[in-house]
């Protein structure tokens, strides 16, 4: 199981949630869910559900209801226009980010930059 | 999913829909988050079993706190309706006690057959009256203009509390 320095993961929260709800629209438990198996397995769903609610306040979320076979009405997420403009703008800042991480630690970076594809 | 699972799910629904309307989350708005707590929670109590589920998310408390991180400017009614319960509770009960004190000052003071009216500190403007009859023959007690006290007491800590004069100056949240 790994283990994320909290603040570390709460910067880049908001990134995750978009990169997720952009492939696929999906609801509050089940992307704690995907999170989980990606690695993220100390990420709590209080956390999640927060981060959710203000990108949704923020316009980069939007959500509607839709039912589920197993019970009520799941809400679910899809990202907006603003929320994938938001998601480019964080990726780029996330690659100059490691870049420069990298520039100082010595460490290389282990991921492409979009730009480079 | 049994019933005392479903209990432990719908107290913590309720206790986050409480902080909520605490923090000035509209009706509808806190009618949809109750909604979705309560849909995530089964879904992950199916999952990893509810104890887990409701650990997971932590404190109903700091949830509501970290949904709503600036706290709407609108009236509490609730709290203010607490406060207004709890001040109507030690209003009659200060009243009671007093009177019970006063009546058996009177019956101290060995004066039957009469009706004594009198002050007692901090109740002013209230008329205590305690009537002893001859012989233990009864005793009937009294306090007027007590509903000052008894309904301005809570009404003005509902007000303060409440602070209902935002609903006329807040902005739409």
């Amino acid at each position: 199981m790994s283990i994320h320095d909290a603040q570390m993961l709460k910067g880049v929260l908001a990134l995750l949630l978009l990169s997720l709800l952009a492939d696929e629209d999906n609801y509050g438990y089940g992307i704690v869910t995907a999170l989980r198996e990606a690695g993220f397995t100390d990420l709590a769903e209080g956390t999640v559900y927060p981060a959710l609610t203000r990108l949704e306040a923020a316009g980069h979320l939007e959500s509607y209801l839709q039912r589920s076979a197993s019970g009520p009405a799941r809400k679910y997420y899809r990202t907006t226009a603003d929320g994938r403009a938001d998601l480019v703008a964080r990726r780029e800042s996330w690659h100059d980010l490691v870049a420069s991480v990298g520039r100082v630690s010595g460490l290389t970076p282990s991921v492409t930059h979009p730009k480079e594809n | 999913m049994g019933i005392i699972d479903r209990f432990r799910i719908e107290n913590a629904v309720q206790t986050y829909d409480f902080w909520l309307e605490l923090r000035g989350m509209r009706s509808r708005r806190r009618k949809e988050a109750r909604r979705e707590l309560r849909t995530n929670l089964r879904d992950a109590a199916a999952d990893v079993g509810v104890t887990q589920a409701l650990f997971n998310i932590g404190s109903p408390k700091e949830l509501a706190y970290a949904m709503t991180p600036e706290a709407a400017q609108r009236p509490r009614w609730s709290l203010g309706a607490m406060w207004a319960s709890l001040a109507f509770v030690v209003v009659v009960f200060g009243l009671m006690y007093t009177a019970s004190t006063f009546t058996s000052g009177v019956d101290a003071s060995g004066v039957v057959g009469q009706q004594v009216t009198g002050f007692v500190f901090p109740w002013f403007g209230v008329d205590f009256m305690a009537r002893i009859e001859p012989n233990r023959g009864g005793l009937s007690v009294g306090a007027g203009n007590a509903q000052w006290y008894v309904l301005g007491l809570p009404l003005l800590a509902f007000v303060l509390v409440a602070r209902p004069w935002r609903a006329f100056t807040q902005k739409a949240s």
